[in-house]
């Protein structure tokens, strides 16, 4: 499991078993699920075509090789195997591509890349949403950032008209390399989410973030707002928080400090505050998985799913207004809320048969 | 013609001189060779080559300079004021002969004599130069200053040295290094240190091949306790001239904190060169005392009386040594007699203020510093120690208030800058108390330490109480710091101290874990052995020497857990395989003067072996024996033929013998069994981990109350881990220990998860499950408003609404 790297494996007993029973109910629900409007509005991409390029640099040696191989197949199963991505969605390009012929596509060389967003360009369009991951070495010279593959290199420039050649409604890019922080200027734009492992260029050490970027989609830790979805923000953030307690745990000086940028400009944010509007459009979007009304038929059912999103959509705008509100008001009204919501639930619960959780 | 000029600055810098370069050549053999040999530091060689010179009339006047300086260079002042004395009447008119002559006469006590060498110098050098003053007469300005500072007529050494200040800072300014420097030394007594600073780096820049003007700069720093930038100047000195006896005792004096053995080879290099070298033994035995040696201080004291039974600052540490020997006789007559050189010296009272301290009686330290300022109100120096000492005490307002004092009217002084700095951050502390505790811990910590710190505080009181048979008084104030450097600011008022934690009798400051590596560092023993300190302490009125106040704490935190207080044992039974365990008369050394940096951690792990064997042999009721004739002043070894019977030669043996009967040696290799780690390593917080998880997988009552030990103890290593706090929060809720399982969710819930909402939820749960049902309602709609879907929140809500 992922949290299983923390470094108490004694301790990690009892969260593995709890983080089992999450994903089987995640995925339970998933089956049941089909396409309907998210009320808070979380995007659902069960429907519209997604699109996944994960992408590894030159290792350098063996050590880093298998290590940015370990973190891209795990991101790889976890597409398939929690986020329903399709296989033929999944593009893995790797510096060795005899190590899985069977989910490596090609050798991640500049000339396959540029090969692939081609073919991407003809492809997206519409509702459809373009995730990007790229693992392992980057470099900055003080003028230009790089990616490090067999052979040329491709720079934040290259990628930036690659990535704009693809005309999906949402791209989502995550350059976890080393040195990672510059690419935030040249990739965002309108509905992009950019995130970096590195705050700057000069940032050059060998990243942590990767390895909890992937994580968090395997954990249930990670599902902050307990949707049972796994936001692209809330996946940030349990990275950022890992990163953090990573480096406090070997008693060294935090070498990486990660940035997500989603308003289309600005310099990225490594914190995110919660309403403001860094980190709405990341936020909203995630790679998988469905809400729980997708595909309901029954007239009880949906009138009950109708009722809850409507008490979810007046707590979103009651805690929109919270700075503005008295304390007091403000706790009165949202325990009402949260009443409502609670029974809601417990009706629809007892409506579609499910234990009570 | 002008002369070639040879300065020496003998009391600032002691014993170290500049020689000006001529700008003519001079051709004579032998006096050029004098020349050449006194620059070398080869003073045997000058000392021939000038007397040659004089004999052959070759340039005599300066030859007769060069010879004076090279006998006050090794310390043969006698012969110098012989020199002087025998020298043809022609050069009667010299005023560098008659300022050598003073400089030799002060160096032997003969104060009023030098007086009039130094006048008369004065009045030689003013009738021979006309305009400008000429660099004689502020040399002998300089002198008399200094000498009237030294006896206490601070107006006149005042009036000395403005008069050299508006002499040189007029419309012209100095014009050389030398005079750059006789402003700068002027300036440093007058306390403008900030323009002191400033002329002193323009006379190094005037002249970067003067000696002399490292050293004054260095001994600038030096009296600020900014210690590595003064020793980096000194050593710049040294490369000028290797045989500058005033840089090579700045830099001892540079490393005489972090580095006593380094400080007392330096001296020893010294005296080499100049083997009456007055600073030189001073500071052997400064080193003497602070490693509670008092009866070799006092050889080297008495070595310096011999030549000079008026040296000042020799009095001093005798009426020291006297003080804690408990000599109130002899201790009176010295003062008197330090009185009698000096009756404004607050420097004695520095002084015993600053040992005070070394030997934790801040009481005693505060009174001493106020001494020392009613008697030189100008010491800014002690308005810090003061302060310092103050603060130890738990007096913050009175701390505060001398603190700010001193950096006024020294704003160089770091000690007083740096404390005040972090006095300034008490606002990002919480303060919290206990039955008999006031505690500071800094606000990002506050809430995941405060349970455990509390917990343990009380605890350890209840058991150190009932062992020791004393109640100290509450409030014990302790303060926990999440950076090394306000610790070690807090503990001495600089930075880079290498100790975690330190007892002040009634305050305990210490590093909290996030100042420290999480994985050697465990705050629990820590605390616990400060607290023992704190016991032993004011038990005794803090009397008792260091090894034996070590030795119980260590003791004591080995009693207090398994695994703890053996951090040290790999360097004592490294010590023990090659033979080199100290005797007990000599074990203070090991933490004060160490001989090497593993000799102070085999010294705390041998001195608490020794509490053990004495425990063991004679019983607990002798250690509080003993603790009861340190606090009526007995000596070491009379308190242990009185309380166990032995001398201290006897005890070593006895000691040694069971040492040898323990088979110490250290392992062939590395253990990795989690029992063997927790055993003999008290901050193995993954060994700790694996254990608890083996205990959980095995089941049962005791084996899940011995996984909640362990894991409960690792929280003393790293009290942040959260999967740590929700394994004994679940371990607690299965055992039904709800209020346990409550404190350890608090703990989450502070230590800000990635998953607040379930953090809250938990915390709510168990609320709810020990029927506290308005505070679970709080913390479910906590989990709510920060995801409203949460549909076990959702449940717990329904479940508390009516």
């Amino acid at each position: 499991m992922g949290s299983a790297s923390c470094q108490t494996p004694g301790v990690m007993l009892e969260m593995t078993k709890s983080i089992a029973v999450r994903v089987a109910l995640r995925l339970l629900w998933i089956t049941v699920a089909a396409l309907s409007v998210s009320p808070a509005p979380a995007l659902d991409f069960a429907r519209p075509q997604k699109h996944a390029v994960l992408i590894g640099s030159a290792g350098g040696d063996a050590v880093y090789s298998k290590k940015h191989w370990e973190l891209l197949s795990g991101m790889h199963r976890v597409l398939t195997e929690k986020m329903d991505f399709a296989p033929e969605q999944i593009y893995l390009l790797f510096e060795d591509a005899s190590r899985d012929p069977k989910i490596i596509g090609a050798r991640s060389t500049k000339v396959e890349v540029e090969k692939l967003f081609r073919a991407l360009a003809t492809k997206l369009g519409g509702e459809d949403l373009l995730f990007v991951l790229i693992i392992g070495h980057g470099t900055y010279d003080g003028e230009v950032s790089k990616i490090n593959l067999p052979g040329p290199d491709i720079t934040d420039g290259d990628l930036a008209l690659m990535v704009k050649m693809v005309k999906a409604k949402y791209r989502v890019i995550v350059n976890a390399t080393s040195a990672s922080g510059e690419f935030v200027k040249t990739l965002s734009g309108h509905n992009t989410v950019v995130i970096t492992a590195t705050k700057s260029g000069w940032e050059k050490t060998d990243t942590r973030f990767p390895k909890f970027f992937v994580e968090a989609f395997e954990t249930a830790e990670s599902d902050a707002n307990k949707d049972d979805m796994v936001s692209l923000a809330e996946a940030y953030e349990y990275a950022v928080r890992k990163v953090e307690q990573a480096f406090k745990n070997e008693g060294m000086l935090v070498t990486e400090h990660a940035l997500l940028e989603d308003r289309g400009h600005g310099p990225g944010q490594h914190t995110l505050e919660g309403q403001s509007a860094a980190g709405a459009l990341a936020r909203r979007l995630n790679l998988g998985g469905a809400a729980a009304s997708a595909g309901v038929t029954d007239p009880q059912l949906k009138r009950l799913f109708a009722e809850r999103r409507e008490v979810e959509n007046r707590i979103a705008a009651l805690k929109a207004r919270k700075s503005e509100m008295a304390a007091v008001q403000y706790q009165t009204e949202f325990e009402s809320l949260a009443v409502q919501l609670a029974k809601l639930s417990r009706q629809i619960r007892q409506a579609s048969g499910k234990k009570e959780p | 013609m002008k002369a070639k000029i040879f300065l020496i600055f003998i009391f600032l810098l002691p014993a170290g001189f500049m020689v000006e370069r001529t700008r003519k050549a001079v051709a004579s053999a032998p006096f050029q060779q004098g020349e050449a040999s006194l620059r070398q530091g080869d003073f045997k060689s000058a000392i021939a080559d000038f007397e040659k010179a004089i004999a052959k009339n070759d340039n005599a006047g300066r030859a007769r300079q060069g010879l004076l300086l090279a006998y006050m260079e090794t310390g043969r002042y006698e012969e110098a004021i012989r020199a002087a004395e025998g020298f043809p009447a022609t050069e009667a008119a010299n005023p560098w002969l008659s300022a050598y002559r003073g400089d030799a006469e002060r160096r032997l006590g003969r104060y009023a004599e030098a007086e009039i060498s130094f006048k008369r110098s004065l009045e030689l050098a003013q009738g021979q130069m006309a305009g400008r003053d000429s660099q004689a007469v502020m040399d002998a300005r300089l002198r008399l200053a200094d000498l009237y500072a030294f006896r206490g007529r601070a107006q006149e050494a005042d009036a000395q040295s403005r008069e050299v200040v508006t002499r040189l800072s007029g419309q012209e300014g100095p014009r050389t290094a030398a005079e750059y420097l006789a402003l700068g030394r002027s300036l440093r007594r007058l306390a403008l240190y900030h323009e002191a600073n400033e002329t002193l780096r323009a006379a190094v820049a005037a002249d970067p091949e003067s000696a002399a003007a490292f050293i004054e700069r260095g001994r600038l720093f030096l009296e600020k306790y900014d210690h590595p930038y003064a020793a980096e100047l000194f050593q710049q000195a040294l490369k000028i001239n290797r045989h500058a006896t005033g840089a090579l005792i700045g830099l001892a004096e540079s490393k005489r904190v972090d580095n006593g053995a380094e400080a007392a080879e330096l001296c020893r290099r010294a005296l080499a060169i100049n083997p009456r070298l007055e600073e030189a033994q001073n500071l052997l035995a400064t080193l003497l005392i602070e490693a509670e040696d008092y009866t070799e201080a006092l050889v080297e004291i008495e070595k310096v009386l011999q030549w000079n039974p008026h040296a000042l600052e020799t009095r001093a540490l005798r009426a020291v040594c006297y003080y804690f020997l408990n000599q109130p006789k002899n201790f009176n007559a010295e003062t008197e007699k330090v009185r009698a050189i000096n009756s404004q010296y607050g420097r004695l009272y520095h002084l015993l203020a600053e040992f005070s301290g070394y030997r934790a009686r801040y009481a005693q330290a505060v009174e001493f510093s106020r001494q020392a300022i009613a008697r030189s109100p100008d010491l800014w120096s002690s308005y810090a120690a003061l302060g310092i000492n103050l603060l130890r005490l738990g007096d913050a307002r009175g701390g505060r208030e001398n603190l700010a004092m001193a950096f006024a009217k020294d704003p160089f002084d770091v000690r007083a800058k740096n404390t005040l700095d972090l006095l300034d951050t008490v606002s990002q502390y919480h303060e919290f108390t206990t039955e008999h505790f006031r505690v500071q811990l800094h606000q990002r910590e506050a809430a995941v330490l405060q349970p455990y710190v509390a917990d343990l505080l009380e605890k350890a009181y209840r058991a150190l109480a009932l062992r020791f048979r004393f109640q100290p008084p509450a409030p014990i104030f302790v303060e926990m710091y999440p950076n090394h450097a306000d610790f070690a600011v807090r503990t001495f008022g600089l930075p880079g101290i290498a100790a975690s934690g330190a007892c002040f009798g009634k305050v305990v400051v210490m590093d909290s874990p996030s100042a420290k590596d999480l994985k050697d560092f465990n705050w629990g023993s820590t605390l616990w052995h400060e607290l023992t300190h704190v016991f032993t302490l004011q038990s005794t009125e803090n009397r008792l020497p260091r090894w034996f106040s070590e030795g119980l704490s260590v003791f004591e935190e080995q009693r207090a857990h398994e695994g703890w207080g053996t951090s040290f044992k790999k360097a004592f039974l490294k010590a023990f395989a090659q033979k080199s365990l100290l005797k007990l008369k000599d074990l203070n050394r090991g933490f004060v003067r160490p001989q090497t940096p593993e000799q102070v951690p085999a010294s705390y792990h041998q001195a608490g072996l020794i509490c053990d064997y004495i425990d063991r042999r004679y019983g607990f009721d002798r250690i509080l024996g003993l603790l009861e004739q340190y606090r009526n002043q007995v000596p070491t070894d009379q308190a242990f033929k009185n309380i166990l019977g032995v001398s201290l030669e006897e005890f070593d043996a006895d000691f040694f013998k069971y040492v040898d009967t323990l088979k110490l040696v250290p392992p062939e290799k590395a253990t990795e069994d989690p029992e063997e780690l927790i055993r003999t390593s008290e901050a193995n917080f993954e060994a700790h981990l694996k254990l608890a998880e083996v205990q959980v997988k095995q089941g049962g009552a005791p084996a899940i109350r011995r996984a909640i030990d362990l894991l409960s103890a690792a929280l003393y290593i790293n009290p942040f881990e959260q999967k740590v706090h929700e394994t004994l929060a679940g371990l607690f809720m299965q055992q039904n220990q709800v209020d346990e399982a409550i404190r350890e969710y608090r703990v989450i819930v502070a230590l800000t998860p990635v998953d607040m909402a379930k953090a809250h939820y938990d915390l709510a749960h168990a609320l709810h499950v020990r029927g506290n049902k308005k505070e679970a309602r709080i913390e479910v709609l906590k989990a709510l408003e920060i995801a409203p879907k949460f549909e076990s929140a959702q449940e717990l809500l329904l479940n508390l609404t009516p």
